[in-house]
């Protein structure tokens, strides 16, 4: 069971206060009416499937109810840091290859 | 017009003495399985409950709803501010808990819609949720069968939590040396008292 | 004679205590103190079970956890367990206990049975079986399924209680020898929280058989004052009796108390097992070492026993395996049983050690007791059918793979063999950390630690004392500091323990013989799977080179032994069979559970009616008073129907249809998702979810809306109502009221964070109840005096503010049934005082409570969906002919809307929604019914749809269904086929989705 360090609550919580909601950065379109069908599939159906490095998205029901982002490796599920949303992650891929 | 607004209501007397009957979620409940009960469990009754939201960061909402509680809210995470009248609990960046015995919950409303303006939302969830509150010589043990929190050294007196009591979520607050606030949604009350019956089991319960 | 293997005094059992038990039919007596093992031998018991696939007598051979045979089937009736180690069983009163190998007695012979079949399972039996045609794996299925699960399980609810306790520490110490001990005593001295838990009944590990000095004092002393040292701080929790069975992510640990199964068969009060769920900041495996046996000829055999399970059995419970032991080592701890054994008075034939020669202070204590000692030899077999009664002793090369000499063969009734000692790696395997394998121990140690993890003892192959004691509180203090507390710095001087004069061990796994390993006597790698030295090779040979494709070919591993004993042995003999090192080899990896954990521990109280929350609505007592019988909705229960005395489902569904249909009816609806919603955005926001447009909602009015997924595809429904310019109420489904809510909550957080709006779940803070029919404006009047309900004062699709009662009350007229209806909403605390009051009201209209049944029945009459029955997840609103809903002149694209032109939702052959009228209008379509135009084409036939409601109509008389059907739409009055599953073909004609009151005039009046 993960342990997640909630950016609002600002404390470690257990993984079942969470619900996992996917890839995180993903941005809506602002104009989806000019997006080809390619370009909105690609929006709504395609999503990394990394190992390694994972920015995703949690989202703290059983707390504040806020959702925050999570970079997750997915091999060691170790959690290199959460970050609220709107910021950026400070570890990404490029770094970790090394 | 209708005719139809003219109905008298004749069943009207039938209400006792024409007065209305309200109940707690737990008005049922009474428990006592041990002479000295290790586990206390009460439901404070009628609680005017109410959801604040307003940004932190605007002076002017803060002050205005410092006028009315008397106090300013507690904008850390996790923290909590108690008066005379009021308890205050933070539930969310921008979202507090307002909890009063002997306050109506409109009163409250009318006076925080009087001082706020601009972006705020008051919302009255009094009857949504109900107060119960749990002591005792086992009240550690008991919340450790119930809750993943670290409730023995990560919940000195004074916060206040969002978590998981067994497969249901309350707002846990610790509110004096041993003894607990459990701020529950009405519909789980019952799952969660039925919970604490059976936890409690092997210490004794009693209910005050 | 009773219990001949007793010795007269030492051991950590009281004679006073005398415990009569049972061991298949037959009655025995033991001590308190023993385990159930410990007892079966102290009475001369050899044969405990036979083996699944050979069918061979198998006897006790180990002490702990790591024993593969003596697995029992405890206690009877509920409460009786599979799987249970004898060695781990503390004897109590009465105790119950039958063999457990799937076969039906210890005199079974199963060659018998399989002789027809072939001679043998052969190995790659389970895998051949798989692979090849079925029709084998019908012949063995029958064996396979009894044996594989080793035991019975019971067949009634257990009569125990389990339950769960949340943990959390500074340090975890899995382990309570002398290394863990001294880890935990460290780190509590720093102030850290710690837990320390052990699987045996005590603590101490092997100082409870092994004694040195510590500080010139015995270390038995030294353990009695580091125990009650350790239960008298308030910082530390001590476990014993407590198997850490998983090491899960983020130091995350399950571990298992048997808090009474040492007491009797049934927990006499309170709690059976409680699993203890450990959130630990740092962790300190001093899980210790498990001796290995040595592989040779027949060494399944009962006496064949692990050298120091011997020891154990003689310091621990007083108890002599035997007569005559004859000892195969390779390596000089295997020289303490013999020790033991010569003191207890017993005869030591003597001590065949692989190794040419050892100076080490416990070959020098053996010589001393005049105990015959060969160098350079070691047991090549034995012999013996239920009791060893020979063995053969040979000289072998220095290497050990070959036989240089003469065999001598000598009578003997035990033979001990200690291989060496393996870590115990498995909690670290857990984490997903691979063992590495280091010739100097000759064993694999933890691999690189992925969590704050530390190790310690034994199981960095560090045996000697000094090492644990010391190592223990330097990784205690160490883990400590990590934590928080502390700088590092020992708080206490290390005692003075002395160093063993040790010989270096010789890395021997299997005792070569004079035949080759394919013609030798069977030589058992793993005793619980019946995997022998040849099984591996042969699979080798095969082409498995991978160590974890020589697993699942032999089974070697598998089942609740997890290769405790036999791993590192058959990793040895793969890795020689294939001319690599067994470091090139390597390991298989162990997952939890460490050993068989009940479900009951795992499930903890989250069963029965505490499994899941059950959600009342405040007028629950009614519905149960009133005879209502309930359905789960989510986590809600829901009065499903009413039924009078005698009445049937269908007799109380067309009762309550009808009366609301005539009179009036009244529902609970509290369940329904309310989500109140202020905010000066709160239309735009609304724009932006639903289809519709909101924009011209005005205060006091209601609209039904449609709320998508960005696939565009319907995810939810339900009424809003404009409260004030900016603030609004949505209602959801019953069971979307949380997922909706979240849905909300994720797009105005990562999405549009600058609309201001607040969203607030309010559903259990209302009671919402539906009173519907012609009569429901009557009755509403009888209570409500001071809100208009004239029909053009009060119009379908509006609110109202007023008092319902004399109660504070917003009353919405809306209808899901077609009848003129009102719902009402009350806080919830006054929900029940009013609900009786419009009960009462209504009385003179035989007002008529329903429950979701009838309500189904009614919207289905109108054909008003129900997402999540007649919706899937795969339907646009166009689908469902609900294109009125979705505002097409919205500014913003609303969520869904551009998925409207993919080219899957717009192409020809979508499922549509329509309605269905059976031919035969008594027959009522099963939900889920699958539909063809053909019925008479071959199968498999092509399916065009599905029914997604289907009930009977009492108004209409007739059956009705609702159905998505490929182009429903264009093919109205045609012919459909439903096939069923018992050969009953239904025809059905598609038809329009509301059957009663087309023109919607019932909830316009
Ligand atoms: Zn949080």
């Amino acid at each position: 069971m993960l342990h997640l360090f909630c950016p609002y609550c600002q404390e470690l919580r257990e993984e079942n206060e969470f619900h996992y909601r996917g890839q995180a950065h993903i941005v809506r379109p602002k104009d989806p009416e000019s997006l080809s069908d390619k370009e909105w599939g690609d929006y709504l159906f395609f999503r990394n499937n990394s190992k390694g490095i994972h920015h995703e998205m949690w989202y703290h029901v059983s707390g504040c109810r806020r959702f925050f982002n999570v970079t997750r490796n997915t091999v060691t599920y170790e959690i290199y840091e959460t970050y609220k949303i709107g910021e950026t992650p400070a570890v990404t891929d490029k770094e970790e290859t090394e | 017009m209708s005719d139809l607004t003219t109905f008298e209501f004749a069943a009207r007397a039938q209400n006792t003495q024409g007065a209305t009957r309200r109940e707690t979620p737990l008005h049922h409940v009474s428990h006592q399985n041990a002479e000295a009960a290790a586990v206390v469990f009460n439901e404070v009754p009628f609680c005017a409950q109410l959801t604040l939201r307003g940004s932190p960061e605007n002076p002017d909402f803060l002050a205005g709803v410092e006028k009315v509680l008397g106090f300013a809210l507690p904008v850390q995470p996790l923290t909590s501010h108690a008066s005379d009248s009021y308890y205050v609990f933070w539930i969310s960046p921008g979202e507090w808990l307002i909890l009063a015995e002997n306050i109506e919950p409109a009163v409250i409303e009318a006076s925080l819609r009087a001082e706020l303006t601009g972006h705020f939302a008051v919302v009255d969830v009094s009857a949504g949720q109900t107060l119960m509150t749990l002591s005792g010589e086992a009240v550690q043990q008991v919340l450790q069968k119930s809750c993943g929190y670290d409730v023995e050294a990560s919940l000195p007196v004074g916060k206040v939590v969002t978590t998981t009591f067994a497969k249901a979520t309350l707002v846990l607050h610790h509110q004096a040396e041993g003894k607990y606030f459990l701020i529950v949604r009405r519909s789980f009350a019952d799952y969660v008292w039925r919970w604490l019956v059976d936890a409690s089991a092997e210490y004794g319960l009693t209910v005050v | 004679m009773s219990q001949q293997n007793r010795l007269a005094q030492g051991g950590r059992i009281d004679r006073n205590r005398v415990l009569n038990f049972s061991f298949a039919g037959q009655t025995y007596k033991g001590y308190e103190g023993d385990t159930l093992a410990s007892a079966l031998l102290a009475n001369g018991v050899d044969v405990v079970g036979r083996s699944f696939k050979y069918s061979r007598a198998r006897g006790i051979t180990g002490h702990g956890s790591e024993e593969p045979n003596g697995v029992v089937q405890l206690g009877t009736g509920d409460s009786t367990v599979p799987n249970v180690r004898a060695t781990q069983q503390e004897l109590y009163s009465g105790l119950v206990s039958n063999p457990v190998a799937g076969w039906p007695s210890l005199q079974f012979d199963l060659m018998s049975y399989l002789g027809k079949a072939g001679a043998m399972m052969p190995p790659g039996f389970y895998y051949k079986t798989f692979m090849y045609p079925q029709k084998l794996w019908m012949t063995y299925e029958h064996f396979i399924r009894k044996a594989a699960g080793l035991g019975k399980a019971p067949t009634a609810p257990d009569p125990d209680t389990y339950d769960k306790f949340n943990q959390h520490c500074d340090v975890m110490v899995v382990g309570g020898g002398p290394a863990g001990l001294s880890a935990a005593y460290a780190a509590a001295k720093t102030g850290a929280r710690v837990i320390i838990a052990d699987e045996q009944s005590e603590m101490g590990g092997h100082l409870l058989t092994f004694e040195q000095t510590i500080n010139g004092q015995s270390s038995s002393l030294w353990l009695a004052e580091m125990v009650a040292e350790l239960n008298a701080m308030s910082n530390v929790k001590v476990l014993p009796k407590t198997t850490v069975m998983g090491y899960f992510d983020h130091n995350f640990l399950v571990a298992i108390e048997r808090r009474t199964d040492h007491l009797g068969e049934r927990a006499v009060s309170g709690t059976r097992q409680r699993s203890h769920r450990i959130r630990a900041k740092q962790v300190i495996l001093a899980a210790g070492a498990q001796e290995r046996p040595l592989v040779f000829a027949n060494n399944d055999v009962p006496g064949v026993m692990l050298a120091s399970s011997v020891t154990t059995y003689i310091k621990r419970y007083a108890v002599v395996p035997g007569h005559n032991l004859i000892v195969s080592t390779a390596n000089d701890s295997g020289y303490l049983a013999a020790i033991e054994w010569s003191k207890a008075g017993r005869n030591v034939v003597g001590i065949a050690d692989s190794r040419p020669h050892s100076d080490g202070a416990l070959v020098a204590e053996a010589k001393a007791l005049g105990i015959d000692v060969w160098f350079g030899h070691g047991v090549m077999e034995v012999k013996g059918g239920r009791r060893v009664y020979s063995a053969s002793v040979a000289a072998i090369s220095a290497e050990g793979d070959r036989i240089i000499g003469d065999v001598k063969t000598y009578d003997c009734d035990t033979v001990a063999t200690s291989g060496g000692w393996s870590p115990v790696v498995h909690l670290s395997c857990h984490t997903g950390s691979r063992p590495v394998w280091r010739d100097d121990i000759i064993g694999f140690v933890p691999g690189k630690a992925l969590q704050a993890q530390h190790c310690v003892g034994s199981i960095m192959g560090d045996h000697q004392l000094a090492d644990c004691v010391h190592g223990g509180l330097e990784t205690g203090s160490k883990a400590a500091a990590q934590a928080g507390f502390g700088d590092g710095e020992l708080l206490m001087t290390k005692p003075d323990i002395e160093r063993l004069a040790e010989g270096k061990a010789q890395a021997l796994f299997l005792v070569p013989h004079k035949k080759n390993v394919s013609r030798a006597p069977k030589q058992f790698v793993d005793l619980q799977n019946d995997v022998t030295a040849a099984g591996i090779e042969l699979a080798t040979r095969e082409g498995f080179e991978s160590i974890e494709h020589v697993k699942r070919y032999t089974a070697m591993g598998f089942g609740t032994d997890q290769g405790k004993l036999g791993n590192v042995n058959g990793m040895a003999i793969a890795a020689r069979s294939l001319g690599k090192s067994i470091e090139e080899t390597g390991t298989t990896i162990f997952r939890p559970s460490y050993t068989p954990s009940t479900f009951g521990a795992l499930a903890g109280r989250d069963a029965d009616t505490l499994f899941d929350p059950e959600r009342y609505t405040a007028i629950h007592q009614w519905h149960i008073d009133n005879g209502a019988v309930f359905e789960d909705v989510g986590q809600w229960k829901r009065p499903w129907y009413y039924p009078q005395p005698g009445e049937s489902l269908s007799e109380a569904l067309n009762r309550e249809c009808l009366a609301t249909r005539n009179s009036v009816g009244i529902l609970d609806a509290s369940t329904l998702g309310k989500i109140d919603i202020q905010g000066k955005d709160a239309r735009e926001f609304l724009n932006r979810v639903y289809t519709n447009a909101w924009s011209k909602l005005a205060i006091g009015k209601c609209r039904y809306g449609l709320m998508l997924k960005e696939d565009g595809m319907i995810m939810d429904d339900g009424v809003t109502s404009c409260l004030a310019d900016d603030h609004f109420i949505v209602t959801t489904t019953t069971g979307g009221a949380a997922a909706v809510l979240e849905w909300l909550e994720l797009w105005h957080q990562t999405e549009w964070p600058e609309l201001e709006v607040y969203m607030s779940s309010v559903t259990d803070h209302w009671s919402t109840m539906t009173i519907s029919g012609p009569n429901a404006r009557k009755v509403l009047a009888k209570v409500c005096h001071d809100i208009d309900l004239d029909k053009e004062a009060f119009k379908f699709m509006e609110w109202r503010n007023g008092s319902v009662a004399g109660v504070t009350a917003r009353v919405f007229r809306i209808s899901f049934t077609g009848e003129l209806s009102y719902e009402i909403n009350v806080s919830a605390n006054d929900g029940l005082f009013v609900w009786e009051a419009l009960i009462e009201a209504g009385k003179e209209f035989s007002i008529t409570p329903y429950g979701t049944e009838a309500m189904h029945v009614l919207r289905a009459e109108k054909g008003f969906i129900i997402v999540g029955q007649d919706t899937d997840g795969s339907v646009t609103p166009y689908d469902m002919d609900m294109g009125w809903c979705v505002g097409k002149n919205k500014a913003f694209s609303f969520i869904g809307k551009r998925s409207f032109d993919r080219p899957d939702t717009q192409k020809a052959d979508r499922k549509q929604f329509v309605g269905l009228k059976t031919k035969n209008s008594d027959e009522v379509l099963p939900e889920g019914a699958q539909a063809v135009w053909d019925p008479k084409q071959a199968i498999p036939m092509t399916m065009v749809g599905h029914v997604t409601s289907s009930y009977y109509s009492a108004v209409l008389g007739r059956s009705i269904a609702l159905a998505v059907i490929k182009e429903g739409h264009k093919h109205k009055g045609e012919t459909l086929y439903f096939p069923l599953a018992d050969g009953r073909v239904i025809e059905a004609v598609i038809c329009d989705y509301v059957f009663y009151d087309p023109e919607g005039e019932r909830q316009n009046v």
